[in-house]
């Protein structure tokens, strides 16, 4: 275990993040458009595909300027387990474009960590991988023809800049989770409930190493998490198929000078986005 | 001694892309981390840059370019942003070495992979020495020329490039070039001017450029690509020549004579007046527009009020303060600021007086306007000055305001 953290909350293809993002794809199912892919949104019936089977698909953002990104996701509900995908980036519309990804997508969740040669599937079913930094106007998920009777489907893209973080001091807690549902307690103390969701919520105390790390924690975690943005949050890299996709919780966010360090600190809260119902 | 966040006024380069995601960050009245301020960048025309994986690969007009190179030698591409002058390049057909004239009877065979991803390239075999294929390169003025080529190892040990004038003397090696192929070791064998460094490309593919000293304009000015040198025979793969009238090479252009617009790149600040201010820079010269002194980063709108840093000229290196009543230089002569390598250079304006250091050696300090109301820090320029674009690559082109006593402060906003 390295103990290392990672967060990813940018998003290249979220025009919430980035206004002037045009997100298109090669073609898309009428209720299926290409935005649906940045959305935010887990459901299972939120997601964009294409209309062909069996031939290659592509979903891009164009940017309105460079931008870099290390870090790919495909939340889950998507259907590419066992297959290939490309992470293509080019800055003339893919008149030349540099292939910064192509792997085969694991089949099934196993131990690993988000700078494995073919990523890490996590517990729920969403692919992540750390890649080396990249720079690009324009990003395109490309997907190869799947096989007779097959096209894609994605949920979730989550493509950009992610941050590693020293540590979260300790303790903490990486797979507390807090019960949600109906609960009733009858006359003899009996318990009653409705279909009940286990999602993961706490509170992370992150410490900056310097006054630098503030510049960035300020971005990404005050300017995009801050602002209610989903991001994948990684308690190691080397365990990164327990990652898991949170929304900043209620309550105060904000990183300041307290006794005991000498750089920032702050609290870091937050509860898990749309967690999976059994 | 450190420094805040809010010290930061602006943060442009290739490590602006590693630490923001961006290429440029400028510090003004907050959006808690959001947007920053757009800089302008314009460039009219399509640009080339070297991919991370080595590979040259187009920027459509109005995209700046981040080239990767590897100007430290530790083996690591960094992101650069290339930011460079109008260039003409003067070889007609730069890719089709079937259109070039040939010397004796080498074989040229198309359809070869290239050091762009595509199957442009050629291979050139001679079957006799001194074989080999010729153009003419049409320069404009006397003086020192600039050619470049891309090569990858065939069966030759050695290859040479000569640039030829026809007509002197009934025939001059102006200057002529070997690359070893076991060592990558690049020579003159005769002629004079300044060997660049080979740039590694993908695939097994190297940028060789040189200058040619004392070229005549008006003869026949003949760049001679041989596919094996030292009275020897064999191959070697040819892809993408260029000549300008320049000294310094610039990044490639192709497939035809062409023109590359300037790429110009300005970035808005914050007003104010400031009793402390710093320039650092880590990156290197890829090109020039002819003359010595090239801009490297200027803050300032105007010729009346303004900072910036300059290099590659005499003196080496220089600082400048040009306040309302007097201009002030700090030089350093000592420093080999030789194109294509990377330096770090801190520009200090404290209050009055000026430091210019080589990382974190002081060369020079001296008094200077102390900065007043008619100061604005409205603009930052990245490679360009008074109008003139200079070629230059920036891994940090970096602002600081207040609290800059210590230059080892800056050591923590670097990778």
């Amino acid at each position: 275990m390295s103990g290392k953290p990672l967060i990813a909350v940018e998003n290249l293809f979220s025009v919430t993040q980035f206004p002037n993002v045009v997100v298109l794809a090669n073609e898309a199912a009428s209720g299926n458009e290409a935005f649906r892919v940045a959305t935010g949104r887990r459901s299972a019936l939120n997601f964009w595909t294409s209309t062909t089977t069996n031939q290659p698909a592509w979903v891009k953002a164009a940017g309105d300027q460079v931008r870099a990104a290390d870090f790919l996701a495909l939340d889950r509900g998507h259907n590419l387990a066992g297959f290939a995908i490309e992470l293509h980036v080019s800055n003339d519309d893919f008149t030349t474009y540099e292939t910064a990804l192509a792997v085969t997508l694991p089949a099934a969740t196993a131990p690993g960590a988000v700078d494995d040669a073919l990523g890490v599937r996590t517990e729920e079913g969403a692919w992540l991988k750390r890649f080396a930094l990249r720079a690009g106007k324009q990003w395109r998920l490309y997907v190869p023809a799947m096989g007779t009777g097959l096209k894609p489907q994605v949920v979730g893209l989550y493509l950009g800049c992610s941050l590693a973080l020293e540590y979260f001091d300790r303790p903490f807690q990486d797979d507390q989770d807090e019960l949600v549902g109906a609960t009733v307690e009858s006359d003899a103390g009996w318990l009653g409930r409705s279909r009940s969701i286990q999602r993961r919520a706490h509170e992370l105390e992150v410490k900056l190493p310097s006054f630098a790390a503030y510049d960035q924690v300020r971005y990404h975690l005050q300017g995009h998490f801050g602002k209610g943005r989903p991001m994948w949050l990684l308690h190691d890299l080397d365990q990164a198929d327990r990652a898991v996709l949170v929304v900043r919780a209620p309550g105060t966010l904000g990183f300041g000078f307290t006794p005991g360090w000498g750089w920032r600190r702050g609290k870091l809260g937050y509860v898990e986005h749309e967690a999976q119902a059994a | 001694m450190t420094i805040a966040p809010a010290d930061l006024l602006a943060y442009v380069g290739g490590a602006a892309l590693e630490r923001y995601g961006r290429l440029w960050r400028v510090t003004r009245p907050a959006d808690r981390g959001g947007e920053e301020g757009a800089p302008a960048f314009t460039r009219a025309t399509v640009g080339v840059y070297i991919d991370r994986d080595g590979v040259l690969r187009n920027a459509a007009s109005g995209v700046p370019r981040v080239t990767w190179l590897d100007l430290d030698g530790d083996g690591v591409r960094e992101p650069y942003l290339l930011s460079e002058p109008t260039r003409t390049q003067l070889i007609t057909s730069p890719e089709d070495f079937s259109a070039w004239g040939v010397i004796g009877t080498p074989s040229r065979t198309s359809g070869q992979a290239d050091p762009r991803g595509g199957t442009g390239a050629y291979l050139l075999e001679a079957d006799a020495v001194d074989e080999g294929v010729i153009h003419s390169a049409d320069f404009t003025g006397d003086g020192e020329k600039v050619v470049s080529l891309r090569l990858r190892a065939g069966t030759a040990a050695v290859s040479r490039v000569q640039v030829w004038d026809a007509t002197a003397g009934g025939g001059t090696d102006r200057h002529s070039v070997s690359v070893t192929w076991a060592t990558l070791a690049v020579a003159t064998i005769a002629g004079t001017g300044t060997n660049y460094v080979l740039k590694p490309l993908g695939g097994g593919w190297y940028r060789l450029a040189f200058s040619v000293a004392g070229v005549v304009a008006d003869n026949d000015n003949q760049l001679r690509i041989f596919a094996a040198g030292g009275g020897a025979t064999g191959t070697v793969y040819i892809y993408g020549a260029n000549a300008w009238d320049a000294s310094v090479p610039s990044s490639y252009q192709g497939p035809s004579l062409a023109t590359r617009n300037a790429d110009l790149i300005s970035l808005p600040l914050g007003v104010g007046t400031r009793a402390r201010l710093s320039l650092y820079w880590r990156g290197a010269i890829t090109g020039s527009n002819g003359t010595d002194d090239r801009w490297l980063v200027q803050v300032g709108t105007n010729s009346a009020n303004r900072l910036g840093l300059r290099a590659g000229g005499s003196p080496q290196v220089a600082g400048y303060l040009q306040g309302a009543t007097s201009t002030v230089t700090v030089t350093g002569n000592a420093q080999a600021f030789a194109p294509e390598t990377v330096q770090e250079l801190i520009l200090q304006y404290d209050a009055g007086v000026l430091r210019l250091y080589d990382r974190t050696t002081l060369l020079d300090t001296d008094t200077c306007d102390v900065l007043t109301g008619g100061w604005s820090e409205q603009q930052l320029h990245v490679g360009h000055a008074d109008g003139v674009e200079h070629g230059v690559a920036a891994h940090h082109a970096v602002m600081l305001a207040s609290g800059l006593h210590d230059v080892v402060a800056f050591r923590e906003w670097l990778p």
